[in-house]
């Protein structure tokens, strides 16, 4: 269970909003901040503090992508594929980190360090393709030197050996 | 009389009341715009957009069941532009759809078939692979859901937040995956959950029990009464060769709106289920009706000296008509009589009533006040010489201990038992008449819900084996007994109940029409 820190800003921040079920949003986020995801338990209780169904918070939770519903690991890489992306090879770039880490997308490493996932547009088209781990971008993936869009191992070698 | 305003739809002046919605000022003019998400007893959600319509001065088309009727308003049904709409519509809706109809329980009944017809193209212009999701999914006691089918109309989603107020599905996801879900581990368990099927527009959300189980259009609808409870929500019965295959709710604003209860949507379960007493016992062996009427009369007959005794208990279950033939009996037989109580659970804020009979009401209008516990008691303690029980369930295992208990013995302490049963299960060993006796379904009657309102019972099914209704099998033991000819069809009972019960006087058989009607001395069961 979320502390108690957490639970009383909860409670402050829907007892001053003209319907408890509005800090939905804020209420999550402060969930997922403490433990990473929000799991079945959390959100029954904030069902329950919020006056909905538990199926209301449930259907709010799984409409945001950046919501965990499962565990993820220590970092999760968020690989953008919509068009700029795509037209740069992020479908290469998304194959080389499968192999690389040994899971699929959506999936977690063994060692439950990285968790992949594919991410629409992340609002980096000038780096195309962009990749994001928390909060940072990162452009340096492909190699252009010869011309065509490639993806380069070893800037993707580089930053997996920097995600430690 | 609601303020109103005059507009226009298709060329055509309608008055209509203010606030009420373009759908259903259309739909009341006999204009039918197609929906999908608008249903009258829930809230507008206005997500399918099937019931786009063009108004004059506005710059788009409006979806016709959340915007409300103003004066002078002039609304486009069949334009161009409102018939492109909806083809659209269709076009989005059937690109994910499996177009399982040949194995799909809604066929015949489908909102998304008709409109196809109606409004679709004929053709798919989608090239890909469908979006697939699960079938057979095991949504909850009564419910099975196929993600493929469902249009996301949210309609079930909001009966469970609005109605049932259980709140167990949620729409989950977003785009092309969105979809209809409980919260991990729960269920669509309600005491409700059968209307969601009833709501949904397509094959989506399907009734176990009535799953693969008919076609809908080989079975016959008729319009009558769940005998679940005292409420006596309208339903209609859907049977097919003597054997009922569904209930389906039937729209009273007064009594059920257009929702019943689970319970009582399976209570034909147990007529399929229950083996049926075909012909009648005398002492445990199948004999002639005509000689176990004739011994019943023998029982009950007798003048002066010779006269018996008689204790009467009746049913609760049994239709107004009926009572007032079982009330003729008690006078003739000078005897003392009582009512058993079906109860179970509580009364709850939607519909559910814990009497679970649907005419004790009436009963109370004939005057079948007493405890059932009293009558029997007496017979237990050797004060009856004759009892004739109308309901066998009074034997069984699950009535009021006190009450089960008491008719066991007194089935063992009178000289003579007789009882009208239908079914094989619960007929007491030491009867001496059994009398086979029609089920829901083959009679017709009146029933009185716990609010006072006549309500018609009607047949869908023939009487099975040589069981009668209770008022054919009354009028014959009274023929026998010497008590005169008695009517024994419902409309001419009625004159008989009338007679019996002034409440009722001044509204004719036929008066209680398909809606009921309200008699003046209010019969709360409490
Ligand atoms: S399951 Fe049926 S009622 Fe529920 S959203 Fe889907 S189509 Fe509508
Ligand atoms: S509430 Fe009573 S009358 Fe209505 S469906 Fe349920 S059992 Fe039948
Ligand atoms: S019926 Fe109007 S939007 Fe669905």
């Amino acid at each position: 269970m979320i502390s108690e820190k957490t639970q009383k800003k909860i409670e402050s921040i829907a007892s001053k909003l003209p319907q408890r079920a509005a800090a939905m949003l804020s209420a999550l986020r402060l969930i997922q901040d403490e433990i990473g995801h929000v799991p079945p338990e959390e959100r029954e209780w904030l069902a329950g503090k919020l006056g909905v169904s538990p199926a209301a918070v449930e259907a709010v939770l799984s409409f945001y992508t950046l919501f965990r519903r499962e565990p993820e690991g220590k970092y999760t890489i968020w690989v953008c594929s919509t068009l700029p992306c795509a037209l740069r090879g992020c479908e290469l770039l998304m194959d080389h980190l499968r192999h690389a880490l040994g899971i699929r997308e959506g999936e977690t490493s063994p060692d439950r360090r990285i968790t992949l996932k594919r991410a629409e547009c992340l609002g980096g088209c000038d780096r195309a393709p962009v990749v994001q781990v928390g909060e940072d971008y990162h452009d340096v993936l492909l190699d252009l030197s010869l011309g065509t869009a490639k993806v380069s191992f070893e800037r993707v070698e580089a930053l997996l050996e920097k995600l430690t | 009389m609601a303020e109103t305003v005059t507009l226009t739809i298709d060329d055509r002046q309608i008055t209509a009341p203010k606030e009420m919605v373009v759908i259903e000022a259309a739909r009341r003019a006999g204009i039918e715009i197609p929906y999908y998400c608008y249903h009258p007893y829930l809230s507008i959600a206005g997500n399918c957009r099937m019931c786009l319509v063009e108004i004059e001065k506005a710059p788009k088309l409006q979806i016709a069941c959340s915007i409300e009727v103003t004066e002078g308003m002039v609304v486009h049904t069949g334009s161009k532009n409102v018939l492109d709409a909806r083809a659209g519509v269709m076009e989005l809706l059937l690109i994910n759809h499996p177009l399982d109809c040949p194995i799909c329980d809604q066929a015949g009944e489908c909102r998304l078939q008709e409109y196809s017809l109606a409004h679709g193209s004929g053709t798919s212009r989608f090239e890909h692979e469908k979006h697939h999701g699960r079938k057979n999914v095991d949504l909850g006691r009564h419910i099975v859901f196929d993600e493929e089918r469902c249009i996301k109309c949210t309609r079930c989603v909001r009966f469970c937040d609005e109605v049932s107020k259980t709140g167990e599905l949620a729409l989950l996801n977003r785009g092309d995956e969105t979809i209809i879900g409980v919260f991990p581990g729960h269920r669509l368990d309600n005491a409700y959950s059968g209307n969601t099927v009833d709501i949904c527009p397509v094959g989506a959300l399907t009734l176990k029990e009535f799953r693969f189980r008919s076609r809908v259009w080989f079975l016959e609808q008729t319009p009558s009464i769940c005998p679940g409870c005292a409420r006596g929500c309208n339903v209609t019965v859907w049977a097919r060769e003597d054997r009922i295959y569904r209930f389906t709710p039937r729209e009273n604003p007064e009594v059920n709106k257009v929702w019943m209860c689970d319970e009582g949507r399976l209570s034909y379960l147990p007529l399929v289920a229950r083996e049926r007493l075909l012909e009648p016992l005398m002492d445990g062996e199948p004999v002639r009706l005509q000689d176990a009427v004739d011994r019943a009369a023998n029982l009950l007959g007798g003048v002066g000296e010779r006269a018996p005794r008689v204790g009467v208990v009746a049913s609760p279950r049994a239709t107004l008509e009926d009572l007032a033939l079982l009330r003729r009996l008690c006078e003739a037989t000078s005897a003392t009589d009582g009512i058993p109580r079906f109860e179970r659970g509580e009364d709850d804020d939607l519909l559910i009533r814990k009497d679970k009979t649907p005419n004790l009401a009436g009963a109370r209008l004939l005057g079948f006040e007493r405890p059932a516990a009293e009558v029997l008691r007496e017979a237990a303690e050797g004060k009856i010489d004759v009892l004739y029980v109308m309901d066998e369930d009074l034997f069984s295992p699950a009535a009021d201990s006190d009450e089960g208990d008491l008719a066991r013995r007194a089935a063992r302490k009178v000289r003579a038992l007789i009882v009208h049963a239908s079914f094989r299960d619960r007929v007491p060993s030491q009867a001496a008449v059994v009398l086979p006796a029609a089920v829901y379904g083959e009679y017709e009657g009146t029933y009185i819900n716990f609010e006072g309102r006549a309500q018609r019972v009607r047949a869908s099914m023939r009487r099975a084996g040589r069981s009668r209704t209770h008022l054919a099998i009354l009028s014959a033991v009274a023929q026998r007994a010497g008590w005169g000819e008695w009517a024994r069809e419902p409309s001419d009972v009625w004159k008989e109940a009338q007679a019996l019960a002034a409440p009722l006087s001044g509204i004719g058989y036929d008066d209680v029409g398909t809606d009921g009607v309200m008699i003046t001395g209010k019969g709360e069961s409490g």
